[in-house]
């Protein structure tokens, strides 16, 4: 679709980012309503891990548990990510027979463990030699391109689920990205092929431009062949390429060298691999920033974290393919969550903590915080969506089959990221669902604490054009219950913007489900949290408490170079303290990682009332709620969070039910844990054999002990993955709403 | 075996001695520590000795077991014989890609290894725990040094009438105003309903001076109150005075947390226990 500068004087004004990047602010295609093409929002994941970089399964067991007929966790899309740069495990590779296929037959004694060279068909890696024989590695473009994604697109045909390949990229100048580049991924020639009964099996499509782009661009990738016979080049038009200082003639890519600047130059090159995938790849790729507190802020000469400035720099440089993050981190079980910790990261010999220090309710600080880094770029009308994704890669001290897990949850089966995808009378294709994730159209829920979301806001004016509740709501139940959206003039929902005029009033309806029954947690106890206001609800059994509908005011974009473009959040215990609190405001947070509108403005719940509304398509129970807000005179977004924990639950809700600091349920500190869990139950399984029920009715034996100054030292405490069962959040992508002749919502056409 | 041993050892000391004697010894925390200690020698032998021919590979019944329900989870049926030779092969040739792997040290640095065999040696730990008897006069005793946790706290049940963002005192106060004046409790930015909220609740999210006029208001009028981090339009519910505890009522739980208590003790004990073995070094931190 066609792209358009914001406004001439943005442009004319905007100069070299703090940082020397400069970045030409360009609003991105979204599509608004009126003649949609139908879709669903449909859940997926595209952020884990085999294998092939530092997983612990085949991929083919990866896609079995996540997507696969039976699977618990029933994702209905799924992009296989590993890390960029090598490794030497063959994760193509099948564990046991049941794994097996006609392809990708099992081998005795072979499996995703074995080597490349090892393999049955041993494979000696191409480009530049890294490690040594037998276990050298292969750089990942080769294993993307040569063995991956045949193994996905035939499991894409085989099991007529919808799967392509993708990319946790190591990052120049910061930490992690999920990304992908789709383009020659899954053809359509695909739909009618024969598979072979016996390997091998030749790949119809390629996943060559996702190699490429990880050749070129990849920190971890320091292969300088070209990616040997492609003879790749990684020029990007209207670049510096061979005139900028770090180009490798050699590798034909940039290659920043390492000491004091590292950050700053790395961020330079990812801001060119932006612009690479807006040159080439315009429709055909996303990129994503992952758990991006968790390294620690940006620092100029390391890889270490984004601050609000580098995110900005990305949505500018490509708006259609960075558009938004994982602030919700995977790894939700492990003794710190998101593996967020304090003093994790050193920069500049100085022990920094993860931004924010931990997570807050699962979520990180840029995100969780209220008025914080995402609600600063909602508020310039920027097109930055919420994520969130698994990061499977092992399941602690389990084994990859245990219901219990210290460390990762399968893909869907804690976090699932529902977003809408238009694709007709069509099956799901990796475009239509890239087109769904660019929209923002989206929503993410934990522990199943929501599975459907019609979120609305509709403009209603005095007189003939007035709008009821009822019709409002009306329209809500319908997309709610036939999981989809509307299409409807003078509506809108997540990731669009209402036109209006000043004085309108806004009818926001929520309609949502909270699946009765248990969800697929392994524990079947009364959630501890709870326990501590005297609420017994098991923890399989979660009951959403409350929805939040939270607005900001829309500012406009910031300049580039402007002093509230760039700002790092508070680090260390400027912000996360030792005793596990944090600023009752925002007075230390820098004005560009701020938005001081941001509020919650309705609370919704049994007390102030949502209705419950039976499903007239499957006869499940629905809450609706509507709330309107008078005569709107400036332009603002509205988004929703909701949760199982009431407000002012100790150590996980505050007073206001913001979600506190997760200190105090990670067991990395146990000195810090606060929440007993001493149901002693009667079938709490040993440590071994593998355990895979969901029925276990006491505090399993692998949460941790409180120790030292806690107050409940001695006592079994929640930590782990009963921590993550008992602390369930859902979040929205946000509705524009732009007033006529008031601030232009430049991010969302 | 070393365990049975020992057990069959005190057994015998037990019939000789008086029963407050041995109910004595068995209350004695070193009688634990030695126990457990030589429980984790013997163990730490048992799997020394286990290494010391790590060229011999055991094919046993519980082999076969395993390849059996494997099997029959992914197929539906039991193997035939000749699969279940196959799988015996498969078995055995992971088992020397296992052994192998060790040899090489393709274990180390990999957390995931690291944290697994931690969470099974702990296991072992735990299943050599022996807890002593305990009689209800300890337990009682136990119980009244500790008795506040099991007292029924005072439990409040109210109201917050809430406004948007962060109010002020004066958009409080006329809030409340308008509250009295009939405007109905979610009109604004929602009602919040707490119920039975122990006393500790409060002062752990509300702090001290917000538990204490709470604890001060009048039953069903709203009031402004300020708590540690903002002002709070709320109206008092209902209110149930502290309950102390009455011990037989809460025997089960004071018996658990007796017992959680011990154990906790008794592992770190054992794991202090096995520190002994190694000479410990600490690097110095930047």
């Amino acid at each position: 679709m066609k792209s358009s500068m914001i406004s001439r004087n943005s442009v004319a004004t905007a100069v070299a980012a703090a940082i020397g990047v400069g970045c030409a602010v360009v609003a991105p295609a979204v599509a608004v309503a009126a003649g949609k093409t139908p879709g669903k929002y449909v859940s997926g994941d595209f952020h884990n891990h085999t294998t092939c970089s530092d997983g612990s399964i085949s991929m083919q067991k990866l896609v079995d548990k996540s997507i696969g007929t039976g699977a618990p966790f029933g994702l209905d899309w799924f992009v296989q990510a590993g890390h960029g740069g090598n490794g030497n495990r063959n994760c193509t590779l099948v564990e046991d027979a049941s794994l097996a296929t006609p392809a990708y037959p099992f081998i005795a004694g072979k499996g995703p463990t074995t080597t490349w060279q090892s393999s049955p068909t041993p494979v000696t890696p191409k480009g530049d030699v890294s490690g040594s024989t037998p276990n050298r590695n292969m750089w990942r473009w080769q294993s993307i391109q040569e063995f991956q994604y045949p193994v996905i697109e035939y499991l894409n045909a085989l099991k007529s689920t919808p799967l392509f390949i993708g990319l946790e990229s190591v990052v120049a100048g910061h930490e992690h990205t999920s990304m992908s580049v789709i383009t020659g991924q899954i053809p359509l020639a695909l739909d009618s092929a024969l598979l072979p009964s016996a390997p091998p099996y030749a790949a119809l499509g390629n996943a060559t431009a996702l190699a490429q782009w990880e050749y070129c661009f990849d920190r971890g990738d320091t292969d300088t062949s070209r990616g040997a016979a492609n003879a790749w080049n990684c020029a990007v038009p209207g670049s510096a390429n061979q005139a900028d200082a770090s180009w490798s003639g050699t590798a034909q890519k940039l290659i920043p060298a390492g000491g004091a600047g590292t950050g700053i130059r790395g961020h330079s090159k990812t801001v060119e691999a932006l612009k690479w995938m807006a040159a080439f790849h315009p429709n055909g790729s996303y990129y994503v920033p992952a758990h991006l507190e968790r390294a620690g802020p940006f620092n100029p000469d390391g890889n270490n974290g984004f601050n609000v400035e580098h995110l900005r720099n990305f949505n500018n440089a490509a708006p259609d393919v960075a558009f938004g993050f994982e602030s919700q981190p995977g790894h939700g079980a492990s003794d710190a969550r998101g593996e967020y910790t304090v003093r994790r990261n050193n920069i500049a010999g100085v022990q920094t903590d993860s931004v924010g220090g931990t997570t807050y309710g699962g979520t990180g600080v840029y995100a969780s915080q209220l008025g914080g880094v995402w609600d600063a770029l909602l508020g310039e009308g920027r097109n930055w969506w919420f994520f969130a994704s698994s990061d499977w890669h092992n399941r602690g001290s389990f084994g990859p089959d245990d219901t219990r897990t210290s460390q990762d949850f399968y893909p869907g089966e804690y976090q699932r990221t529902y977003t809408m995808v238009r694709n007709g009378a069509d099956k799901l294709r990796p475009q239509s669902i890239v087109d769904g994730l660019r929209t923002g159209n989206a929503f993410a829920s934990s522990g199943q604490l929501i599975d459907r979301l019609g979120f609305i806001a509709c403009v209603s004016y005095p007189g003939l054009a007035a709008r009821s509740n009822a019709a409002v709501e009306a329209l809500a139940v319908a997309a709610a219950t036939n999981n989809t959206d509307i299409d409807t003039a003078g509506c809108a929902t997540m990731g669009e913007k209402l036109r209006v005029r000043p004085g309108a009033e806004i009818v926001i309806s929520i309609v949502l489900r909270d699946p009765s029954g248990a969800n697929i947690a392994p524990y079947t106890f009364d959630n501890p949290s709870l326990l501590q206001i005297n609420l017994h609800r098991p923890v399989n059994e979660p009951l959403l408490d409350h929805v939040d509908l939270i607005r900001g005011l829309v500012s406009g974009y910031r300049t580039p170079g402007a002093a509230d473009y760039s700002g790092e959040w508070p680090r260390n215990t400027n912000w996360l303290r030792a005793d596990g609190t944090t600023p009752a405001d925002l007075s230390g947070v820098p004005a560009a990682a701020k938005n001081a509108s941001a509020a919650v403005i309705k609370t919704f719940s049994g007390a102030s009332p949502w209705t419950p509304v039976i499903s007239s398509v499957d006869g499940t129970s629905f809450l609706k709620m509507t709330y309107r807000v008078p005569a709107v005179s400036a332009s603002q977004y509205l988004r929703l969070r909701g949760t199982n924990l009431p407000p002012a639950v100790p150590f996980e809700t505050d007073a206001s039910g913001n979600p506190l600091a997760d200190i105090y349920t990670n067991a990395v500190d146990r000195a810090m844990l606060r929440i007993p869990c001493t149901i002693a139950g009667t079938n709490v399984p040993p440590a071994s054999p593998t355990y895979t029920a969901r029925n276990i009715n006491g505090c399993p034996l692998h949460l941790s002990t409180a120790n030292g100054s806690s107050p409940i030292a001695g006592q079994r405490a929640v930590s782990f993955d009963v921590a993550a069962w008992s602390d369930l959040w859902f979040y929205s992508n946000p509705i524009y709403v732009e007033v006529q002749g008031g601030q232009v919502v430049a991010g969302v056409k | 075996m070393q365990q049975l041993t020992m057990g069959a050892a005190r057994e015998a000391q037990t019939e000789s001695m008086p029963a407050h004697t041995v109910r004595q010894w068995l209350r004695e925390p070193l009688l634990h520590f030695a126990l457990i200690g030589s429980l984790l020698f013997a163990l730490d032998h048992f799997l020394v000795s286990r290494t010391d021919d790590p060229h011999v590979i055991v094919m046993d019944q519980a082999v076969e077991d395993e390849a059996r329900r494997v099997f029959a989870a992914a197929r539906g049926r039991e193997p035939d014989a000749d699969e279940l030779r196959a799988l015996r092969q498969v078995w055995l040739d992971n088992e020397i890609l296992y052994r192998e792997g060790l040899v090489l040290q393709v274990d180390r640095g990999d957390t995931a290894i690291r944290e697994r065999v931690i969470f099974k040696a702990l296991s072992l730990i735990d299943a050599g725990v022996k807890l002593p008897a305990i009689d209800d006069q300890t337990l009682r005793a136990w119980f009244e040094k500790r008795r506040d946790k099991y007292d029924e706290p005072a439990r409040f049940d109210f109201e917050e009438a809430a406004l948007a963002g962060t109010p002020t005192e004066s958009d409080i106060r006329q809030f409340v105003a308008d509250l009295d004046h009939g405007v109905p409790g979610d009109s604004r930015a929602g009602l919040r309903v707490f119920k039975g909220r122990p006393q500790s609740n409060i002062l752990q999210s509300y702090g001290e001076e917000f538990a204490t006029a709470l604890a001060g208001l009048p039953v069903g009028q709203w009031h402004s109150l300020q708590s540690k981090t903002s002002w709070h339009a709320v109206r008092l519910i209902g209110y149930a005075a502290t309950q102390p505890a009455d011990y037989d009522l809460v025997r089960g739980p004071v018996l658990q947390d007796w017992k959680d208590a011990v154990a906790s003790e008794q592992r770190t004990a054992a794991v202090r226990a096995l520190a002994s073995k190694y000479q410990i070094v600490s690097a110095s931190r930047e």
